[in-house]
């Protein structure tokens, strides 16, 4: 019996966005589509919140206890009701109304990309082939869905338990939030990745650890779907609101109770559709997905004549296979953002490999010298049988003139030779440890910079899979969100400021609300001037407020340091150092 | 025919015997030209006593001018890369740090060590500033925060046109290759980190790589390491000073600095600087006349 895993990454266009753009990770979004005579309609929106989750995904189902998700989001502070395809005046008019007329400044507005992120989550499928050769997407116009193909694949990497926990663990170190299901059908297991925690919760499955009370996974035993999530809506079956809403008149909510009618009388009162999906969903009618499998990126295989175990037989072929590759990507203009590699074993999970670049790149030893770094740290159990060499994406190179006697550092621009130092860096320090820093508008001095994606050269366009024929809308967008967020201008800020603040040891003597003296690290620090106050309270939409009185002190040997008062219990903090 | 051949050469040599009397007798007259043209004082008594004082001053002025270039010759060919490559000076932008620096200012290629007295003395601030100015327009400020207590809206809007790339290193392993792959990229500019013990051979490592590249280094370090050797083309110690009202607490920072070693220098030299807070500049007075 086949057994499909459905990773559903939930507002797909929205992570998409903020993916590419951190920095909007703590502005509200909606993502609108024209419809009919010009009207815009809400398709995504995205509410920021302080939690590390930053994307409800029950909150996409119609059928979903609205009390639940109003509960959860008054715990969070509070999220808008802002409903799918409801339009943007409407939608507006609800944020004035529970927010005031400031939501409706601050909120970004952007229009939908299908391209764009049916590409971007193609990479991300490639992606999942770690996993299991047989990667599909969602056959919808608007996919938010990868269907991967376990069957025999799952005991390689310890069970179905164990490979639905990696793949929407490993997915969120990236960045992406997802849930995911295991089941006989795709549309069994698409049903079950849309209500994890329903599905989780009313089985009461050991297996099935639960983070931050909403379960991100499940796996329903093979040949029981009927069984596991007969309680589920008839929504589930993507039937279209159409025949839902038709059968909900009728009384018709759940799976089960549809699958007690007769297929004869649904097949003459509703369309094909319905009885197609329910026999897919049961397995009596085959499902078929359309791999990725077929794509223009190249790729180079290598298969041993006999089974190798160590590294440096690896490392003898892979220059070989980088130059089949790159030689491919440099006869299109193109070059490499993100290259996977696969070492095939028979008897055990793939050891899989991924570098990305900031800056599209065809020098075989600037690739080859990222996957040796990345390969040295690679402890290889059993005997590898073939290797894999994908390129994920790729992005347009801009043209420069070959060298007679091969690539040196000196005919690189000063732009690519640090792109390729930021390459280094991220394959050994890992990807989110080199950024650049970027000013936000925040009072709050924590939220008052975020890490973006090293961009050195200001004229490179990073995209997903590539077309030449024109440049994609997120390049002339991306001057515009960049303006969209505007410097704050506050005062005098330290150098070296602490990650929490941390209290001081003992208690301020103050004299007219000014501190006078304060010890730190074993130092009694008498106050010889003080600059202050200045008043920071933190955003409306983050739920708890925050206010300080910062100041800025100097010593008597003139050393300053950075200090606040917390005016809901006049305690005092070491924030800063004016190193 | 021999007659005549002899009668013409005795004729010649008779001519020879007369051009040379001619030059015997013009001799004086030619040598009194030729001593005009030198501009040399006909009597010989005299200008044999002024020539040999003016010979002598000029002598030692010549030794002292000739040993004071060679000393200037071999600073610069020490200080310059094996490879030939010209020593590039730069301003740190600071008036008074040049002068203190001994090539007038900081070398492409070196490294610089900035050592704190303390905790809040203004030698991040201080370095920060000396990199702005030390970095090109596009150029590149590569920060190695191991710590993760580098803030940067501090000094970003000082930057301008310039990058900044943070990396943050998770130990100290890391960090010291972190350090050594930026100062062999020739595409960075300046390359900022704050450090702790280095072992020499590490430094030594960094060195080479900066006079190869042309990266500047600037490190950051406690007071307590004075005494440890150090590859650091000069080493800089930071004090703070007071303000001197309330008012330049926010738009003024006045440190004190004292170059304890730099290449070239016998003795400790010191200066005050003072940086404008809101461009990350050097402070400068406008004296308004009355």
């Amino acid at each position: 019996m086949s057994r499909i895993m459905t990773i559903w990454i939930p507002r797909w266009p929205v992570q998409r966005r903020i993916l590419d753009h951190p920095e909007r990770r703590n502005l509200p979004m909606l993502i609108c589509r024209r419809h009919g005579a010009g009207a815009l309609r809400v398709v995504s929106w995205f509410w920021p919140n302080t939690s590390s989750s930053i994307v409800d995904p029950t909150s996409r189902d119609r059928s979903c206890d609205e009390k639940a998700g109003r509960e959860r989001g008054s715990r969070r502070g509070r999220k808008p009701q802002i409903g799918i395809f409801m339009s943007l005046s409407e939608a507006m008019s609800v944020l004035s109304q529970e927010y005031g007329s400031q939501a409706c400044h601050s909120i970004l507005i952007e229009h939908e990309e299908l391209e764009a992120d049916r590409d971007s989550l193609r990479t991300v499928a490639r992606w999942c082939r770690r996993f299991a050769p047989i990667v599909a997407l969602e056959n919808t116009a608007c996919p938010e869905c990868i269907h991967v193909d376990v069957t025999g694949t799952a005991n390689l990497f310890g069970g179905d338990d164990t490979i639905v926990r990696t793949a929407v663990r490993m997915l969120a170190v990236r960045g992406i939030s997802s849930c995911a299901a295991i089941a006989d059908t795709p549309a069994a297991a698409w049903a079950a990745a849309h209500h994890t925690n329903q599905v989780a919760s009313a089985v009461e499955s050991p297996r099935c650890v639960s983070t931050n009370r909403v379960r991100r996974w499940c796996v329903v035993p093979s040949q029981k779907q009927s069984e596991w999530l007969a309680h589920l809506s008839v929504a589930s079956l993507q039937v279209g609101s159409e025949i839902a809403d038709r059968l909900s008149e009728l009384g018709v909510h759940s799976i089960s109770q549809l699958m007690q009618l007769p297929r004869s009388s649904l097949a003459s009162r509703f369309a094909k559709t319905l009885t197609t999906r329910l026999s897919q969903f049961e397995g009596t009618l085959f499902e078929p997905l359309a791999s990725i499998a077929e794509n223009s990126l190249p790729e180079s295989r290598h298969c041993f004549e006999s089974p190798v175990s160590t590294i440096a037989a690896i490392d003898g072929m892979l220059d070989q296979m980088l130059a089949e590759c790159c030689q491919k990507l440099s006869q299109q203009g193109l070059g490499a953002m993100a290259v996977q590699m696969r070492f095939q074993r028979s008897k055990a999970a793939p050891v899989v490999i991924d570098v990305g670049l900031f800056g599209p790149s065809t020098s075989v030893r600037h690739l080859g010298d990222l996957l040796r770094m990345r390969m040295e740290r690679v402890r290889l159990s059993g005997e590898v049988d073939e290797i894999v060499l994908e390129v994920n994406q790729v992005a347009v190179t801009t043209c420069r003139q070959r060298m007679l006697f091969g690539e040196t550092d000196a005919c690189h621009s000063k732009a690519q030779r640090v792109g390729m130092l930021v390459d280094r860096f991220s394959g050994r320090l890992g990807r989110s440890a080199v950024f650049q820093p970027q000013l936000i508008a925040d009072t709050q001095p924590e939220y008052a910079w975020i890490a973006v994606p090293p961009r050195i050269d200001s004229q490179t366009v990073h995209q997903s899979e590539t077309t030449r024929s024109g440049r994609r809308n997120r390049a002339r967008r991306q001057p515009q969100a960049t303006e969209r967020v505007a410097v704050w201008t506050h005062g005098r800020r330290p150098i070296r400021m602490h990650s929490r603040p941390l209290p001081l040891e003992i208690p301020l003597q103050t004299f007219n609300g000014h501190p006078t003296q304060f010890q730190w690290d074993g130092k009694n620090h008498t106050i010889s001037k003080v600059d202050g106050p200045e008043r920071i309270e933190t955003a409306w939409w983050r739920g708890a407020s925050v206010r300080r009185d910062y100041y800025v002190v100097e010593t008597e040997t003139g050393s300053m340091w950075w200090l606040f008062r917390r005016l809901r219990d006049g305690r005092w903090f070491l924030h800063g150092e004016f190193s | 025919m021999a007659m005549m051949r002899n009668q013409k050469s005795g004729n010649n040599l008779e001519n020879k015997k007369h051009s040379l009397r001619v030059l015997s007798n013009d001799s004086g007259r030619v040598a009194d030209d030729l001593n005009r043209e030198k501009k040399i004082p006909a009597t010989t008594a005299e200008p044999f006593n002024h020539r040999t004082h003016a010979d002598s001053e000029l002598r030692t002025v010549a030794k002292s001018m000739s040993a004071e270039s060679l000393q200037k010759r071999i600073d610069r060919i020490e200080l310059s890369p094996a490879d030939g490559l010209a020593c590039e000076v730069v301003s740190s932008g600071f008036h008074s740090i040049d002068q203190m620096l001994p090539v007038g200012g900081v070398r492409r290629g070196s490294l610089v060590e900035w050592l704190a007295t303390e905790d809040g003395c203004g030698a991040s601030t201080l370095v920060f500033a000396v990199a702005r100015c030390v970095t090109p327009q596009d150029g590149t400020i590569l920060v190695i925060d191991r710590a993760f207590s580098f803030h940067p809206p501090a000094v970003l809007p000082w930057m301008s046109q310039r990058h900044m790339v943070i990396a943050h290193p998770s130990n100290a392993v890391d960090e010291a290759w972190s350090i050594d792959q930026s100062l062999q990229c020739s595409g960075v500019s300046v390359v900022v980190a704050w450090l702790g013990c280095i072992h020499p051979t590490a430094m030594r490592r960094w060195h080479l790589a900066a006079r190869k590249s042309g990266v500047v280094g600037l490190f950051i370090r406690s007071a307590q390491v004075q005494s440890e050797p150090s590859w650091a083309e000069a080493r800089i110690l930071v004090q703070p000073l007071p303000c001197q009202s309330r008012f330049e607490l926010s738009v003024l920072r006045r440190l004190q600095v004292t170059l304890l070693s730099g290449f070239g220098m016998n003795c400790p030299r010191r200066a005050e600087v003072v940086i404008e807070l809101e461009h990350g500049l050097e402070y400068q007075t406008v004296e308004i006349a009355n």
